[in-house]
């Protein structure tokens, strides 16, 4: 009875041990396996969803016709123009709000208010404001940033340890001093939470702002191949979104790494 | 990194070459109804060591936090060498109950807090004198508690306080660590010849460290003992165990 139960075991480490890094990746991959033969096998119309290798193979002449780097191009600098914007705009207001109390008593009730409004409802009254070009997607991208990373910043701030503020007082710390050696320290690792959603939202935006109309950038590419039925094109488009918002991800995280080093989290990852 | 300087070179003395006169006349201060230093008048000479002792919520913290310019007193002064206190004086510096270290600088650049010309040195020399200089360059979530009490320790020193202020900075230790601490402040203290005050639950604390033992009760000084004991001092004698009972006696009766 002992054996037949500890046979199992031993078995299963092995087992582990090989499949463990390719596990994560079986169900993608079976997935992927069975797409493409249920439309090699004409179960699945061509319009209605192109094969992974049609879709490959799409992927592949847009780079080579450099259609594709153009596109994504100027999708990023819209996206990382707008972030810039309603980041920074975030981290100002979010700081200000956060160190004095007259500023927050003026407006972060405003703020708040203001946060309850999804940004994309508005768009039929941004493109009666700015029209249908940059400046409008600039704005929703901006606007829809603004609001993670300001709460992220104004929380950050406020929640800095008190007892350290009053250390520096102590040691006579300058207000400049105060605020980049105990204020902005204390309060980045909820700031960097900010931008990782900020980031997810400047994505999200910035798709649905470039359907608005563009005359390029990766949702210009999908709609205008959505025009000619272009299904496997549109799908390139939407795995390029999916890669950027990756992207995005581990820049972010890799930010993180390098601010909050200090962390007690992160004290393992710093050794290496 | 040592820009040029030697541990060695590091004085412990106070800025100004002795410790800070205290001179407290009829302090007052109240939170809301509750009266907390009442009328009080206190003068300690510059190079002592003083303890505070008294039950919680007897006015010792905030005592330590008018000398250290934290807070205001409602009536009366509260003068350091002779000048009222007018902001946070530069001569005094304080350790918390809690080290208060920045988590994201490492051991030398919390010592160095306050920057300045050849702070990397000063606050080198600062760690060696508390024995921690082999520890400057990593970050203090590594340390133990006692550590980092030293380390906070080492902060106050690079100021060269002429007061330095002790708001039961070892009363989370644990009672070896404690022990050593205290034989660690005692020593750099006589070296350094700063005054000392020092807030505590621990009667055995204050007989062991200090020169004189005030206990505040009702917002007053209620006993105020001269201890007149040689140092440095043996942990266990008669006259410390007569003492610290008569103290008791005063706290809680």
């Amino acid at each position: 009875m002992s054996l037949s139960l500890s046979a199992p075991a031993i078995v299963w480490p092995r087992l582990k041990m090989n499949l463990r890094p390719a596990l994560p990746w079986l169900v993608p991959a079976l997935t992927i396996l069975l797409w493409q033969v249920a439309c090699d096998q004409g179960w699945i119309s061509r319009r209605t969803l192109p094969s992974p290798l049609a879709i490959a193979r799409a992927a592949w002449a847009l780079t080579l016709s450099g259609e594709l780097l153009h596109h994504a191009a100027i999708s990023c600098e819209r996206a990382f123009a707008g972030f810039a914007i309603g980041g920074g705009l975030g981290l100002l207001f979010g700081m200000l709000n956060g160190m004095s109390a007259l500023a927050s008593r003026l407006l972060d009730t405003t703020l708040q208010m203001l946060r309850n409004i999804p940004h994309l409802a508005i768009i039929p009254m941004v493109i009666l404001w700015f029209g249908i070009g940059e400046p409008a997607k600039l704005f929703l991208v901006a606007v829809g940033v603004f609001f993670p990373i300001y709460l992220n910043t104004y929380h950050g701030v406020r929640l800095v340890d008190a007892g350290l503020i009053e250390m520096g007082r102590v040691y006579r710390l300058s207000p400049a001093a105060m605020f980049w050696r105990i204020i902005l320290p204390g309060a980045m690792p909820s700031i960097l939470l900010g931008v990782r959603y900020g980031l997810g939202i400047m994505w999200l935006t910035l798709i649905v702002a470039e359907t608005i109309s563009a005359n390029a950038g990766i949702g210009y590419m999908t709609m205008n191949a959505r025009e000619f039925l272009q299904t496997d094109v549109v799908l390139v488009g939407v795995l390029v979104y999916a890669l950027l918002g990756k992207l995005a991800d581990v820049m972010a995280r890799a930010l993180e790494r390098w601010c909050i080093s200090w962390h007690p989290n992160f004290a393992a990852g710093a050794e290496h | 990194m040592l820009d040029g300087m030697t541990a060695g070179a590091f004085s412990l003395a106070p800025a100004n070459g002795t410790g800070t006169r205290v001179r407290l006349r009829g302090v007052g201060r109240a939170f809301g109804s509750r009266v907390v230093l009442d009328d009080l008048d206190l003068s300690i000479a510059p190079g002592s060591f003083v303890s505070v002792v008294g039950r919680s919520g007897e006015g010792k913290s905030t005592l330590l936090r008018l000398l250290a310019g934290l807070d205001a007193p409602d009536a009366g002064s509260v003068d350091l060498d002779g000048r009222p206190v007018a902001g946070i004086p530069a001569a005094v510096t304080i350790m918390f109950q809690d080290a208060r270290l920045l988590p994201w600088q490492t051991v030398l650049g919390n010592v160095g807090i306050a920057r300045g010309p050849l702070w990397r040195a000063q606050a080198l020399a600062a760690l060696d004198a508390v024995g921690l200089a082999e520890r400057a360059g990593e970050w203090p979530a590594v340390l133990s508690g006692g550590q980092k009490q030293r380390v906070a320790l080492a902060r106050a020193l690079v100021r060269h306080p002429g007061l330095l202020l002790l708001d039961e900075p070892l009363g989370a230790l644990d009672a070896l660590t404690r022990t050593e601490m205290q034989r660690l402040i005692e020593r750099i203290w006589r070296d350094a010849g700063f005054t000392a005050v020092l807030v505590t639950h621990d009667v055995a604390e204050a007989v062991a460290l200090s020169d004189r033992i005030l206990v505040l009760r009702g917002g007053k000084v209620s006993l105020d003992v001269a201890v007149d004991l040689p140092r440095p001092r043996p942990r266990v004698s008669a006259e410390a165990a007569a003492l610290q009972a008569s103290i008791l006696d005063a706290l809680l009766g």
